[in-house]
């Protein structure tokens, strides 16, 4: 099929797993496939965008080349069943500017986290504290590889606050968006992986799920990883850390705790992550 | 070919194994004889915004056969044509510099497919054994390390276009580019330079420029060892492995300099036979070191030169 799937979310809310039950969805034989080989990479890899584009992104300004972004999503949905992880806001948080082009878009499945989970999960990821992450959530600035004039490997990818993030994507007019949240993805595994594909587009058989799920399990990846190592990882720490849902509630003071909701109130409540009088839900 | 000399722009220069005719001057290439054969002209003239039938549409490209349209909004489109010239349309208020540097990378790049020869993406060094090339994505430190080679004393013919071409008993060979490289701040930093200190490869980039015309090697050569640079973060060391014949042929589709072109150029099954010829004559060897910060340049210098000097 042409078009884009987009498998869109804010960093440590599910992306990866989806991206390993997707793998062994659409390859996957008796054996789990090698988390080191997935096969649906970051939009942001420069390669792979320099080959739609025609030239090296590092020849261009940062101007030039973010005016490329929905020219070269447009050559990438003629090929075929194109899918890509994106970190990015829908909107870049910065001028408003689409970042994503609607006519190369098939679906977009949008992941999405509790906050208080995000922030925990986040802060181990980047090796930062837990203030450091939660300010950094709540920066309308925030952008992914921003120094890759300094030669990184991704293009840099606006994100802007966590609210926004999220706000971009479900609210984008138009736009083919189905939310999985992943306290449901944990929750009820085999109904929600199984809606998100027929949504998108991709097989839907239950045996064939359910073996993707089991070859996807938590425990499945982090074995792997023990086993031989993770390549998107960050530095020397674990990425198959917990995959829990309500870990928040051991690690975060209550002034963190009250300095998300603060910030985030209003999309936590929307999803249930906050009651309708601002209280957190027990469980 | 043959362009009549009536005709012809007044500046030669030499640049990727090329005599070209130019209106304007290039001050980053070498200058060429009023009297060497032509093989190429740059003219500015009117460009088309699209192809007439392009076979392949990229973001910012078209291609057709004997055609190659290019175009950076601000900067310039430019027209390659059956290997023969490229017809440069300045946008309005663009920089000379920009136009000639972006000049040299998709247009360049399409008239050297035109032209038959085999473009890789990769700079290359002159060892005593012949031309040694180190190909590698963007960002995996092929210039580095050519500036790191520069600086152990060895020549310099490319730094990021390394054109292949046959001579006469069929061998392969690497044909001079130009006498610069691009580098990163962090590059030059590594290198114990000081990016302030460099001219900017365009006015609003930090990309830096460094000319070596003391180190440039101004002949062709014989294509002695070619290697594939990656990284990789599971990896503690840095390791050379030699690779059979099919896997050559793909790490040298895979760093062809514009491969994306040659659907819509309609080269594809001459390409593949090119690359077939070289990957039978030279060998290809995967260097993989651990991903971090640094290019490792000491450790890496060192193992590639224990490797290409057996």
């Amino acid at each position: 099929m042409k078009g884009i799937v987009w498998l869109a979310s804010y960093p440590k809310s599910g992306n990866t797993w989806f991206r390993a039950f997707l793998a062994n969805l659409l390859h996957g034989g008796e054996q789990p496939v090698d988390i080191n080989q997935f096969g649906v990479g970051n939009f942001g890899a420069r390669w792979q965008y320099e080959r739609a584009l025609g030239w090296e992104t590092s020849e261009l300004t940062p101007a030039e080349l973010a005016a490329t972004r929905l020219a070269v999503q447009e050559v990438f949905a003629r090929e075929k069943d194109p899918t890509f992880k994106v970190h990015e806001a829908f909107t870049d948080p910065r001028d408003g500017r689409p970042l994503f082009s609607g006519p190369a878009t098939r679906a977009v499945l949008y992941f999405l986290r509790n906050p208080l989970d995000v922030a925990v999960s986040f802060s181990h990821h980047r090796g930062k504290d837990l203030d450091n992450t939660i300010r950094r959530m709540g920066n309308p600035e925030t952008v992914l590889a921003a120094n890759w004039e300094d030669s990184d490997l991704q293009l840099p990818q606006p994100m802007g606050t966590w609210s926004h993030h999220v706000r971009s994507w479900v609210d984008a007019p138009g736009l083919p968006v189905h939310v999985l949240r992943y306290e449901d993805m944990l929750a009820r595994p085999q109904e929600v992986f199984t809606a998100a594909c027929r949504f998108a587009g991709f097989p839907d058989e239950p045996a064939r799920v359910e073996r993707a799920l089991a070859h996807s399990s938590f425990d499945a990846l982090r074995q792997q990883e023990q086993a031989k190592g993770f390549r998107e990882a960050v530095g020397k720490r674990t990425f198959f850390r917990k995959g829990q849902a309500g870990s928040w509630r051991e690690v975060l003071s209550p002034a963190q705790v009250s300095a998300i909701v603060q910030t985030h109130g209003e999309v936590m409540r929307r999803f249930g992550y906050l009651n309708a009088d601002g209280s957190l839900p027990e469980n | 070919m043959a362009l009549a000399s009536a005709q012809l722009p007044p500046h030669r220069h030499r640049v990727y194994g090329l005599t070209v005719a130019t209106w304007i001057p290039f001050p980053e290439l070498e200058t060429a004889p009023a009297d060497a054969r032509v093989d190429a002209v740059f003219r500015l003239a009117e460009v088309p915004a699209q192809l007439e039938q392009p076979q392949f549409t990229g973001a910012r490209f078209q291609a057709a056969p004997g055609r190659l349209l290019a175009w950076i909004p601000g900067v310039a489109r430019y027209l390659a044509v059956d290997g023969e010239e490229i017809l440069i349309q300045p946008d309005a208020g663009a920089i000379d510099s920009d136009v000639r540097a972006l000049l040299l990378c998709s247009p360049m790049g399409g008239l050297l497919h035109q032209r038959g020869v085999l473009p890789l993406h990769a700079s290359v060094i002159a060892t005593e054994r012949g031309a040694v090339a180190f190909m590698g994505h963007s960002g995996r430190g092929k210039s580095t390390l050519a500036a790191h080679f520069r600086q152990r004393g060895y020549r310099v013919l490319a730094d990021d276009i390394a054109v292949v071409s046959f001579d006469a008993q069929g061998r392969p060979q690497v044909a001079p580019g130009l006498p610069q490289f691009k580098l990163w701040p962090n590059s030059v930093k590594e290198l114990g330079g000081e990016a302030e200190s460099l001219p900017r490869l365009r006015p609003s980039m930090e990309k830096r420029t460094l000319m070596f015309p003391e180190a440039f090697h101004r002949e062709p050569l014989p294509l002695a060892r070619v290697y594939a640079l990656e990284a990789d973060r599971l990896r503690d060391d840095i390791s050379l492995t030699v690779q059979p014949v099919l896997d050559r042929v793909r790490l040298l589709l895979e760093h062809t300099y514009r491969a994306q072109y040659l659907s819509g150029l309609g080269l594809q099954k001459a390409h593949f036979q090119s690359l077939s010829r070289v990957a039978a004559a030279v060998p290809v060897v995967r260097v993989v070191r651990p991903e971090n910060d640094r290019f490792h340049l000491e450790a890496l210098g060192e193992q590639l030169i224990a490797d290409f000097s057996r």
